[in-house]
């Protein structure tokens, strides 16, 4: 597609108007920087992108699993696990202190998602057990074992003492990294989901796995994978956040399952799952920061941005619902 | 359904615009309480100048559920109110990483000075970094720094390990009259959090110094929480049910001991031979009324009018270019025991409350 094409009026108000959740973005940022004071300052707008960097990621992640119409409870627990094994590993084990010991550290960050994600989806396939049960047992089990774990070898409350080196991940001295980092990681989940076979398999697997399995698309396989990459992206996450926070912290991301599945929600990816994606994920992301950065900006007390991100995710879920509900009909009546 | 979602889009913007409408500019200042009849005659002598800007301070906590934090923010209130500084007032509800957000937002509204009871002593050092590099003074309530890769302007803060110590000590002290040996239950409150984790180790140093006086049968980590504090006290009772001696982090889980002590019938006041020892933290209006009514033994108390106000007194000092001589200033506190409950009671913030009922 050339240029002009891309920048075409009808492409892009086509765009627009099938993405609902762009033109709020568009309108909130426009009003935003009129009338909250403070929004449009470089300062504020810098935090915004890293705090979307934050998010975008593990958002992403469990992406994958809701657009097979699972959940993946356990990527929070991917957070504190990863962080505090990643900075023992730069500032208590043997290796502390060398460079050598982030690199290490980033492995074992990603393989411990990779290992929890797929303690999930062999669960899920081969055991035959609910997603929901399954991360929900996950995340209790591998965020105690983050409190066991910062406990046994350090006196204090989180594990400090990281290679300063280590903090450019996390966007000091290094803005764009992260942003780099958060950007690359769309990119290629936005590939993965929408230009190769396995893309196609995991929206067809979440509208109906039992066609897809007569298909001969092998559905174990797809499942499986969608819980290794969510554990993936979230020690990939961890990286980011652990960097961002410059501490290995046992509580990491422990309320940030709202905002993850608010962004999922709300940028409209289906909970039914067979529709949705990257570029959805990331209009709710951009739009929960925005929401919660404006809300702070303008003084409004902390329950408050919690009952309006909480309405705006029952409106977003009931156009989900009224929309499956639609397709069922149409299905039903051909 | 593109009709749906076209209506939904507007109904969203819409929504949007009315809120930020109606919520819109910057929050009233706080009411000048003691200020106004000062200020008339000041403001008639120099009519032409414009009146200086309020201050506006940011307050970054983790949460509010207990009523230590309840009375240290309220004396934060007071002292603000006196100095016509505006308040802004943030909680991280547990969570560090949106603990270190809110406060970069802080610092892009514009705040003169922050003061933050930090979720995690570890984590919030990034946000004191950021603070630094923006000017902006940052003083930490009740919750220390760790190590000193960044330092806040100020640190208020309790003794926890000294007060925690000091209060196991007394009961060393009538053990050692009695000449008994108490089986004690240490509660444990979050290890994610630095006060916690002082207050065991005040506790466990002074259980460990005597150990003629003391045997600790259970260790029990309650991550705060009421519900896991009383399966673990039961569940202790169960396996021992001589324990005479239970040591509680905070004032909060009084009342759970309370449900755990009663069907056991050993919910008595000191009199009685039944009674098992309780010794705690922090000097809330419960804790005031078991030790009036002899429930309780002994408790650590934080004194919330100095947390309170000599924090918020020092952001608008240091909003003003003040420095400070020492990084910590450290409330003393108080051990008030049922032996000298009667002279130390009316300097206790729980007493206060609970008196005045």
């Amino acid at each position: 597609m050339s240029l002009k094409e891309t920048f075409d009026k009808k492409r892009v108000a086509g765009r627009l108007l099938g993405s609902p959740i762009l033109l709020v973005i568009i309108a909130m940022a426009v009003l935003s920087a009129a009338f909250v004071p403070n929004f449009a300052t470089l300062y504020n707008l810098k935090n915004l992108l890293l705090q979307t960097c934050d998010l975008l990621i593990i958002s992403l992640g469990v992406t994958f699993t809701v657009l097979n119409g699972g959940l993946d409870f356990s990527s929070t627990s991917v957070l504190a696990l990863s962080s505090v094994v990643g900075a023992y590993i730069m500032a208590l084990s043997p290796l502390k202190g060398t460079g050598l010991s982030i690199l290490l550290a980033i492995v074992v960050m990603v393989a411990i998602g990779a290992a929890v994600g797929a303690i999930n989806g062999f669960s899920v396939v081969k055991l035959k057990m609910p997603s929901f049960i399954v991360t929900l047992s996950t995340q209790l089990f591998f965020s105690g074992m983050a409190i066991y774990f910062t406990s046994k070898v350090t006196d204090k409350a989180s594990i400090m003492g990281l290679p300063s080196a280590f903090y450019r991940i996390g966007g000091e001295k290094a803005f764009f990294l992260p942003i780099v980092i958060a950007a690359a990681v769309f990119l290629v989940s936005h590939w993965l989901m929408t230009r190769t076979i396995f893309g196609r398999h995991v929206l067809l697997v979440g509208t109906n796995p039992k066609s897809c399995h007569i298909s001969g698309i092998n559905v174990k396989r797809v499942v499986f994978l969608l819980f290794l990459l969510s554990g993936i992206y979230a020690g990939a996450a961890s990286v980011v956040l652990t960097a961002r926070n410059q501490a290995g912290i046992s509580s990491l991301g422990d309320k940030m399952f709202i905002d993850i599945m608010s962004s999922i929600i709300i940028g409209g990816t289906s909970i039914f799952g067979g529709s949705g994606g990257a570029k959805h994920t990331l209009y709710g992301v951009i739009f929960i920061t925005m929401l919660s950065n404006v809300m702070n900006l303008l003084g409004m007390d902390w329950y408050v941005l919690s009952l309006v991100k909480g309405f705006i995710v029952i409106i977003a879920a009931l156009a989900d619902i009224l929309s499956n509900r639609r397709k069922n009909y149409a299905a039903a009546a051909a | 359904m593109k009709k749906m979602k076209k209506l939904l889009a507007v109904m969203l913007a819409l929504a949007l615009m009315a809120g930020l409408a109606a919520c819109g500019g910057s929050p009233a200042p706080a009411p000048a309480a003691s200020t106004g009849d000062a200020a008339a005659p000041a403001a008639s002598a120099a009519p032409a100048e414009e009146p200086a800007k309020a201050l506006k301070i940011g307050v970054s906590l983790d949460t509010i559920d207990s009523d230590f934090w309840v009375s240290t923010i309220d004396n934060m209130n007071e002292a603000a109110a006196a100095a016509g500084a505006e308040v802004v007032q943030r909680l991280c509800e547990g969570d560090a990483n949106k603990q270190n957000q809110q406060i970069e937002d802080l610092i892009a509204q514009g705040c003169d000075a922050i003061l933050c009871g930090a979720r995690d002593g570890g984590a919030i050092v990034a946000a004191v970094k950021k603070c630094n590099e923006a000017g902006v003074p940052i003083i930490m309530v009740s919750r220390a720094v760790m190590g000193d890769e960044a330092l806040p302007s100020l640190q208020v803060l309790v003794d926890n390990i000294s007060l925690a110590s000091g209060s196991v000590e007394w009961v060393a002290q009538k053990a050692q009259e009695e000449g008994k040996k108490y089986k004690a239950v240490l509660l444990v409150g979050s290890l994610g959090d630095q006060n916690a984790l002082e207050r065991q180790q005040g506790h466990k140093e002074a259980l460990e110094k005597y150990p003629d006086c003391f045997e600790i049968v259970a260790e029990i980590p309650t991550d705060w929480k009421v519900d896991q504090a009383y399966a673990g006290l039961q569940n202790a009772f169960e396996k021992d049910p001589d324990i005479n001696l239970i040591i509680t982090p905070s004032d909060a889980m009084l009342t759970t001991i309370q449900s755990v002590l009663e069907p056991l019938g050993k919910w008595v006041p000191a009199s009685d031979p039944n009674h098992v020892r309780i010794v705690t933290f922090d000097g809330d209006s419960t804790f005031a009324k078991m030790m009036e009514e002899g429930y309780v033994d002994c408790g650590a108390v934080n004194d919330t009018r100095f947390m309170g106000a000599e924090s918020m007194n020092w952001a608008i000092k240091l909003a003003n270019g003040e420095k400070p001589a020492e990084l910590n200033a450290l409330d003393p506190g108080i051990v008030a025991t049922l032996d000298n409950w009667s002279d130390v009671k009316g300097d206790i913030w729980g007493y206060v409350a609970y008196s005045s009922k």
